[in-house]
């Protein structure tokens, strides 16, 4: 009972997040330098638009209205999935990114694959030998990892997997092969950091007392880390996966524009370069309610995980 | 931190990023070129005497594009990270020395920031706001939530001491307090958290730059560099690999000092591993 009642608290908060995401998409719009009307009217060619076109476009857009009202207007809209057309292709928004979500989301998923796996092994390798020289050259080699930009490493990646050794697919989404180094590059830094952070949360346990119990008690080293300290350390690691989240969605922008994978990411950038606001717009709903689900899944997973959640307190 | 007590890598960082710095600062001395001379029949260069990395596709001198490549987004990084700190640490210490409606007014407000996708909205208020303020806009209203937070904590824990109580009892109005005894408090936090946040904020601006939504062509700079040779670096490697060598090094030696600090503060505060 205690879980559902803790879940329906969480989505209750959300409630002022998903509003805080709307208002600033609608505020971008109007913070936004350059008249749209003008920018759809001259978008064709170069004729200066005459002053009674200006008007019956302003009209249709509805930028005549108050801010508030516009805002409500836009609200409506929005909630109901209509973003309008873009102001470049004229072709629907919503359409454009329910075709394109589920790429970004399974680049963001095999991300998170990636960050979750890998930065939790490399961090148990670090934690079970310490000190050791495994543990230096891994602890060496994550800092590293951190330090690369995710774009750099896209384009070191694409000259070597694809034309090189033309192992991978370069351009374009064919496939699963398609979705690995874009997901690779996204995820190369939150690896580091998810594997530094699990070497840390380890040792941190292994201070306790329950693990010198355990030791006490004749166990192996390495049997200590893997079954008395890792359940623990899982908790603090747990936490940071919704700022993992965040960096991954956001490096799955420029992922999906270096690989040319057809995401809401790629089709965000396009939209940013020739200002076409409707879609960035509606790119900022989206990426925050995506953003906002998987918190929000994380959440409960959490909660699931450690029950002393369930008594009421919450670790931030 | 005494010479003697530094391990070697942080030692070595520390002269890594000390160069870097000091061939920034030093660019025009150091640089044999013009990193600005287009020279269109000398273009796509292989490294030789004259051009030591070679050119890239218009002729320009990579060397000398390299060394002046850190002037402007080190800077950048360096005023974005501050004034996104400045933000937090003036929301934080708001939040957390007067408590009440005001923190709850201020803890609601961040939660709402914490709820969005950070690196997202950078790129799209990049984008939308034009120019060199708008990269530094985009970064400061995407990174001052978590240093507010952990303002905020500090803050109150400070406030409960002893040495406060005391000087409200001696008459310290609320600003002198703050002013003059509890930010002081806060500086090692403030130096640890200052070094982690200005690694990212380095890439941050890389990326921004690369994408086209910080510095701009022809600028010099390693981000720039690396998205101008998308298109040409097949015929000269060096032209990805020489700017994305430096942007890793600083940011790496910036990373590995922030670590040596950390260790020699010994800050065991979970709010202050930000990873």
């Amino acid at each position: 009972m205690g879980i559902v009642k803790y879940i329906g608290k969480r989505v209750l908060t959300l409630i002022p997040v998903l509003l805080g995401i709307t208002i600033l998409a609608f505020i971008l719009n109007c913070m936004t330098p350059g008249d749209p009307v003008e920018m759809i009217l001259t978008r064709d060619g170069d004729v200066m638009p005459t002053q009674e076109q200006i008007d019956i476009v302003t009209e249709r857009l509805g930028l005549n209205d108050p801010y508030p009202i516009q805002y409500l207007k836009w609200l409506k809209n929005s909630l109901t999935g209509e973003f309008g057309q873009s102001f470049v292709t004229n072709k629907s928004i919503s359409s454009e990114m329910v075709r394109r979500l589920p790429y970004t989301l399974k680049i963001a998923v095999l991300a998170m694959g990636f960050t979750v796996v890998m930065g939790l092994g490399l961090g148990i390798l670090m934690a079970a030998f310490r000190d050791s020289w495994v543990d230096r050259i891994l602890r060496s080699l994550t800092t590293i990892m951190l330090s690369i930009p995710g774009f750099w490493l896209a384009i070191l990646l694409i000259f070597l997997f694809c034309e090189k050794w033309q192992l991978l697919p370069s351009s374009g989404y064919s496939g699963f092969a398609s979705l690995l180094l874009p997901s690779f590059s996204v995820a190369c830094s939150t690896i580091g950091v998810s594997a530094r952070l699990t070497r840390t949360s380890i040792l941190d346990e292994l201070g306790r007392q329950y693990i010198t119990v355990a030791k006490a008690k004749g166990l192996k080293n390495k049997a200590v880390v893997i079954r008395h300290a890792l359940p623990g350390a899982l908790i603090p690691i747990m936490t940071f996966l919704g700022t993992y989240f965040a960096g991954i969605l956001g490096g799955s922008t420029i992922s999906e524009m270096i690989f040319g994978i057809p995401g809401i990411g790629s089709y965000a950038l396009d939209a940013v370069k020739a200002k076409d606001f409707p879609v960035i717009q509606a790119y900022v709903l989206y990426t925050g309610l995506v953003y906002v689900a998987a918190n929000l899944l994380i959440d409960i997973l959490y909660i699931v995980v450690n029950p002393k959640i369930r008594v009421g307190e919450k670790a931030e | 931190m005494k010479i003697k007590e530094m391990k070697v890598g942080t030692m070595i960082a520390v002269i890594v990023l000390a160069g870097i710095i000091l061939m920034s600062v030093f660019a025009p001395l150091i640089a044999p070129y013009d990193p600005l001379e287009v020279n269109i029949k000398n273009s796509l260069q292989q490294p030789s005497a004259q051009h030591w990395l070679g050119t890239d596709a218009i002729g320009r001198d990579l060397l000398s594009r390299v060394i002046y490549g850190g002037r402007q987004s080190i800077i950048l990084a360096v005023v974005a990270t501050a004034l996104s700190m400045l933000v937090g640490l003036i929301i934080g210490v708001i939040a957390g020395y007067f408590g009440g409606v005001v923190d709850m007014v201020i803890t609601s407000f961040s939660s709402i920031f914490q709820g969005l996708p950070g690196t997202s909205m950078m790129i799209v208020v990049a984008g939308m706001v034009p120019g060199i303020p708008g990269m530094i806009v985009a970064i400061v209203i995407t990174s001052w939530v978590g240093f507010s937070r952990i303002v905020r904590g500090e803050v109150m824990k400070i406030k409960q001491e002893k040495f406060v109580e005391g000087l409200r009892g001696l008459g310290a109005g609320n600003l002198r307090i703050v002013l003059r005894h509890i930010t002081p408090n806060l500086i090692s936090n403030i130096i640890i958290i200052f070094t982690t946040r200005i690694a990212r904020v380095i890439l941050s601006v890389a990326s921004l730059s690369f994408l086209g939504l910080g510095l701009q062509p022809p600028t010099p700079d390693w981000g720039v560099m690396i998205n101008e040779a998308r298109v040409h670096f097949r015929s000269n490697p060096l032209l990805i690999i020489a700017p994305g060598a430096f942007i890793i090094a600083i940011s790496l030696s910036v990373n590995v000092i922030g670590d040596a600090l950390r260790d020699k503060l010994d800050v065991h505060k979970d709010s202050l591993r930000d990873y």
